[in-house]
């Protein structure tokens, strides 16, 4: 139900490639510059690393989370990153893997605007089997439906 | 409250509302998993710093919601009323307290 009201195919990269953190969070947020959501892309990035070099976003099994609040968001909005096969390096820690991206931006002035849902998202994640299947969508539409009908 | 003086410091209260807003999120999305301590450790650093009555204020306003609420086009968004321009005014020149004189909220006022 929640998720459905951030899905959309437009909001879904697939073959999300390598790089550095950096040029993986740049690849996330684009499509929220394109819709005009996220109005300054280096200070959004800026925010992002920096939350993300305080605590990893990253769980077990390599999906992350990356989220920061910042000045340079207008409303809540979600890109869901699915890497190339094998996933791609997020973390810091060696050898872990990241297959899954749920990128979060969220407006300064409402700091707890996405809790709801980063609970669906955390508990989407917990289990393989739907990541699995969301991670073998052929096309951003049938992953945007997939997660958008989740009902979690 | 006195004109002249006041012990709130809205970036330290900021910065703790947001370090609690962090470890919700750690909760949720590692499940107690994560390495938490380093977050909750400059939790207890920075409210050392605070006024203790700041701080129970502050704990009040948090256990209802949130404590720091932004100041956009001189509407509270913790409340959605309207701060008086003379208001605003004083809390910019840091002559008052920065709090929101409907609902409590201490604020943060955006450019
Ligand atoms: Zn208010």
């Amino acid at each position: 139900m929640l998720l459905k009201n951030f899905m959309k195919a437009d909001r879904v990269i697939l073959g999300l490639e390598g790089g550095s953190q950096e040029q993986i969070l740049r690849t996330l947020i684009a499509p929220m510059v394109q819709i005009g959501t996220v109005t300054d892309p280096d200070q959004m990035v800026a925010d992002l690393l920096r939350r993300e070099s305080e605590v990893t976003t990253v769980i077990d099994n390599g999906i992350a989370f990356p989220h920061a609040r910042s000045n340079a968001v207008r409303a809540l909005s979600l890109t869901v990153g699915i890497a190339v096969e094998g996933g791609v390096s997020f973390a810091s820690a060696a050898n872990l893997k990241t297959p899954l991206f749920f990128c979060l931006a969220i407006p300064a002035f409402a700091p707890t605007a996405h809790m709801r849902l980063l609970q669906s998202l955390a508990l989407f994640s917990r289990e393989m089997n739907r990541v699995e299947r969301l991670l073998q969508s052929a096309t951003p539409a049938a992953a945007a439906r997939y997660l958008g009908n989740f009902k979690g | 409250m006195d004109e002249d003086e006041h012990n709130v410091d809205i970036d330290k209260l900021s910065r703790l509302q947001e370090l609690e807003i962090r470890i919700s999120e750690l909760d949720i999305v590692h499940q107690g998993s994560a390495d938490a301590d380093a977050v909750h450790t400059q939790r207890e650093a920075l409210r050392a710093q605070i006024d203790p009555l700041v701080l129970s204020r502050f704990d009040r306003l948090r256990a209802a919601g949130l404590a720091v609420a932004h100041v956009r086009g001189g509407m509270c968004l913790s409340c959605n009323l309207s701060i008086p321009q003379g208001d605003l005014n004083r809390i910019n020149s840091g002559k008052v307290e920065p709090s929101c004189p409907n609902c409590g909220s201490f604020v943060h006022v955006d450019v």
